[in-house]
């Protein structure tokens, strides 16, 4: 064989690669890419599909439906039996104003475009018969919703609850919220409403945690050694670098440790026990809490911040950051989830909303089983801020979470606001030998946790337990 | 009947059935029923059988399979165009019939090319003419200034220089394979490149340099030449990247198209979700929404075709693609003359990558260029000058190796 005729096997062997790439690649593209590129807001086929395709349902944990499609004179439409409670975790679908929430999220799923069963699916398009998507389970207890919907009452803020044993949601509230059913006539409303009624802001919200981090804090000190026995001074206010930072109201603590200062919320003790700990340390630990990294969840969620050390190392920031102040800034789910770790001997779960999708036959067509996300402290050290989270409810801060017969572990906080009134923060869980429920609580300008946000956090965790 | 008529039988009834059973669901779902497409089906199936037998009567030598699997794939390239828009597929008739009866011409013309080889420069003559035509008189449709509008009727010259352009280089090849031919083929295809990004036809000019490099690489078996082709080609894509604004938008497009959907990237997303929502079965024919994609029944009809056929059929189609070349490739080897050979690898290649290339970019493997999908896409001139182009590859195809093909056909027959 001459050299020509070897070199044109050789082109021959490149022309079957090439063909062979694209074939690959086509391959490549209908099993990773398709199922995400279908459900794109851009894609217009989706919206004329749609028409053919009985959309599911969204239903809560027991069953309870929270939006389903009806038909009147053959267009479908959206109903939202959920109304203003489940609004923003429903979300809506709506040709003229797109898609939130778990609509758009699992906007595949309700259409049953990633489990199209290819027989079924001609015989309903010969037959002009309508397709029927499958239906997306919640975690949510809707009757502890309403619970904590009408607990938050008039305030802006946010409520979420959650199985530390499993981060199940039970119920996530945002206030204010709005009618997923009457967008046409209050969408121009909405958009330009100060208050923000579109946004969900247990995910998306980002506050100062204030004292809620403590738990933060605390737990790197514990980690460190001969904690529990080490004892700072508060004389009311700790001068760093010439500013000062003073405790609540002002009031000196005198020389405590620190069961007696989780108790107590003292400033000045978890300041003088940050600026031991360093930078470097508490961002670590604030890290392993899932600050600056991205949560896994069925909805967006805002990345919670812990300020990155500057290069001229600011002590000023880590005095602010090791009391939730400064630049520290966190979502209530999140705060919900930190909390839960206490309450699950120091494993947080990963947090999720949608327990199942069903087919409109009642197979399952996948379900959710819980996972663990992190690890971020020992058991023993979450089994010292649960103890000592129960002291703050029994006799320190938190005293308006009590409920009788029941043992409530919790912690507040008072996130300051320039120029504003403070944020309310409560996050807790009962009962504290086995936690059912955790809660984070944020009101929005409430002024002083213990008593804004304590009580709401309450309601909802004995609401849950009565039954 | 031997073998390879059974095979050939065989491929003329896939081509009828599918004729029939596609027009037959075109024309009851469009409403009002029309009887257009029974006609289509009927008269292609009868066109493709005539052609057959007086292939098989005027030029029985060489490779007959190649005319068949042409057929096919025009028959899924006329569905796809009528069921888009069923106008456009009546055209598309009148060219794939002119272009038939091109392909048998160029079969019988292209003895006579032996005659006019000595005097092979008119060829670049004829290359620069073109080129300089289309540079005075070009008008600029779909983004590329290589169209010469003359009435209603237009065609692009550059079609045409691709099969002069691949003579050219096979000659120049054939007479001097030392430093000196190289040169000379680096030469004209720089000239071409030059025009070519001047008509702003990156597609194309990516083509040219391929074959080019193709053919360099099979003829002096230079494996640093080839090399340094290649490092070539990637410096000049590069440059091209900086220097031109439209090259940046498409690759930024094909890098990720999720940054400017409207605008920019708009034509591959669709391409995009037409091809993800066909799946593997595809929708079924005329239940898909081709009429998103922009550009269909030119550039995009491959990605029509991912929606409605699916993977499957869209993958079956790129295997036929692959058929041919493979049958090309094979004419190239069993011809004893040397620039016969080179002519037909040459023609072969430039087939194939465009190929790979118009696929390639709808599917978002590689960056988009705007060149058609031969014998599919819609269009007069590249349907004309495909079937010319296999012309030329039948006739180099009957100087084959004779007792080769004889002997493969005395084995089957034992068999």
């Amino acid at each position: 064989m001459g050299k020509r005729e070897r070199n044109i096997q050789i082109i021959l062997i490149f022309f079957s690669l090439l063909f062979l790439s694209i074939i690959i690649y086509l391959t490549y593209f209908e099993i990773n890419e398709k199922d995400k590129l279908l459900a794109s807001p851009y894609n217009k086929r989706l919206w004329e599909e749609e028409q053919s395709i009985i959309r599911g349902s969204i239903l809560d944990r027991n069953g309870i439906v929270l939006a389903k499609s009806s038909f009147y004179n053959g267009k479908q439409t959206r109903l939202y039996e959920g109304g203003v409670f489940t609004a923003h975790i429903t979300g809506f679908s709506n040709e003229k104003y797109g898609r939130s929430g778990i609509e758009a999220y699992y906007n595949g799923e309700l259409l049953g475009l990633n489990n199209r069963n290819p027989i079924d699916y001609f015989i309903n398009k010969f037959s002009g018969r309508k397709q029927k998507g499958n239906d997306v389970y919640l975690t949510i207890d809707y009757n502890l919703q309403k619970v904590a919907y009408y607990a938050l009452g008039n305030n802006k803020g946010a409520v979420v609850a959650l199985n530390p044993q499993t981060g199940e949601i039970l119920a996530m509230v945002s206030k204010p919220s709005f009618d997923p059913n009457r967008l046409d006539s209050i969408w121009d409303a909405l958009v330009k409403d100060e208050g923000s009624p579109l946004v969900n802001r247990a995910v998306q919200g980002l506050y100062p945690p204030g004292s809620v981090f403590k738990v933060v804090t605390g737990s790197a000190f514990l980690e460190g050694r001969d904690a529990l026995s080490r004892k700072y001074t508060c004389e009311g206010y700790v001068e760093v670098e010439g500013r000062k930072i003073s405790d609540f109201e002002g009031v000196k603590h005198g020389s405590l440790d620190i069961r007696k200062a989780m108790v107590v919320s003292c400033n000045s003790f978890f300041i003088q026990a940050g600026l031991d700990i360093g930078m470097d340390r508490l961002k670590r630990f604030s890290e392993a809490y899932f600050f600056n990294r991205e949560i896994p969840f069925d909805l967006p969620v805002k990345n919670s911040v812990f300020p990155t050390a500057s290069l001229l190392k600011n002590n000023i920031e880590l005095a602010e950051a090791s009391i939730g102040q400064g630049k520290v800034l966190v979502s209530p789910l999140h705060m919900a989830m930190v909390v839960s770790a206490i309450a699950n001997d120091g494993v947080m779960m990963k947090p999720f909303l949608v327990s199942k999708v069903m087919n409109y036959k009642n197979q399952i067509v996948w379900e959710t089983y819980p996972q663990v996300l992190a690890e971020p402290v020992s058991s023993e050290t979450a089994r010292l801020i649960k103890e000592m989270m129960v002291e703050v409810v029994e006799k320190g801060t938190g005293k308006e979470a009590k409920i009788y017969g029941v043992k409530v572990a919790g912690k507040t906080g008072t996130a300051e606001v320039e120029g504003n009134k403070s944020h309310a923060w409560f996050i807790g869980f009962a009962p504290s030998d086995k936690p059912k429920i955790a809660v984070a609580v944020v009101v929005e300008n409430g002024g002083i946790g213990g008593i804004k946000a304590a009580p709401i956090a309450r309601a909802v965790m004995e609401e849950y337990l009565r039954r | 009947m031997d073998y390879d008529e059974r095979i050939e039988i065989a491929l003329l009834n896939s081509i009828y059935i599918i004729g029939v059973v596609a027009f037959f669901l075109l024309a009851v779902y469009k409403s009002p029923i029309s009887l257009n497409p029974i006609y289509i089906a009927f008269g292609f199936g009868f066109t493709v059988t005539i052609f057959y037998y007086l292939i098989k009567k005027f030029f029985p030598k060489g490779d007959i399979y190649i005319f068949l699997i042409l057929s096919f794939l025009t028959e899924i390239g006329l569905i796809m165009i009528y069921r888009i828009n069923s106008e456009l597929a009546l055209k598309q008739v009148e060219w794939i019939a002119i272009g038939m009866i091109l392909f048998m011409a160029s079969i019988f013309f292209f003895r006579f090319y032996e005659g006019i080889r000595k005097h092979y420069q008119v060829l670049l003559v004829l290359i620069i003419l073109l080129f300089l035509v289309t540079l005075l008189f070009g008008t600029e449709k779909f983004g590329s200034k290589n169209w010469i509008v003359v009435g209603n009727f237009s065609f692009q010259p550059s079609e045409l220089i691709k099969i002069l352009f691949v003579m050219m280089v096979s000659e120049i090849l054939t007479r001097d394979k030392t430093k000196k031919g190289i040169l000379k083929v680096v030469g004209i295809t720089l000239i071409s490149l030059f025009f070519l990004v001047l008509q702003k036809d990156l597609g194309s000019a990516f083509l040219f340099y391929m074959t080019a490099l193709i053919m360099i690489f099979v003829a002096t078996s230079n494996l640093l030449y080839t090399m340094f082709g290649f490092l070539g080609l990637i410096f000049s894509g590069y440059m091209g990247f900086i220097l031109f604004d439209h090259v940046k938008v498409r690759v930024a497009a094909w890098l990720n198209p999720w940054l400017d959907v409207p605008g920019r990237s708009y034509q591959i997303v669709q391409s995009l979700f037409a091809i993800g929502y066909g799946g593997f079965f595809g929708t079924g024919l005329g239940l898909g929404h081709p009429e998103y994609i922009p550009a269909v029944y030119t550039d995009f009809i491959f990605s029509a075709i991912c929606e409605e056929f699916g993977f499957l059929g869209a993958v079956a189609i790129v295997i036929v693609y692959f058929i041919i070349c493979y049958r090309g490739l094979r004419v190239s080897l069993k011809c004893r003359e040397e620039v016969y050979s080179y002519i037909a690898l040459g023609l072969i290649s430039m087939f194939g990558l465009q190929v790979f290339t118009i696929i390639g970019g709808v599917i978002k493997l590689i960056p988009l260029t705007g060149v058609t999908l031969p014998f599919v896409s819609y269009g007069g001139t590249s349907m004309v000058m495909s079937f010319i182009t296999f012309g030329i590859i039948k006739y180099i195809s009957e100087l084959g190796v004779e007792d080769l093909w004889e002997k493969e056909n005395e084995i089957y027959k034992l068999s």
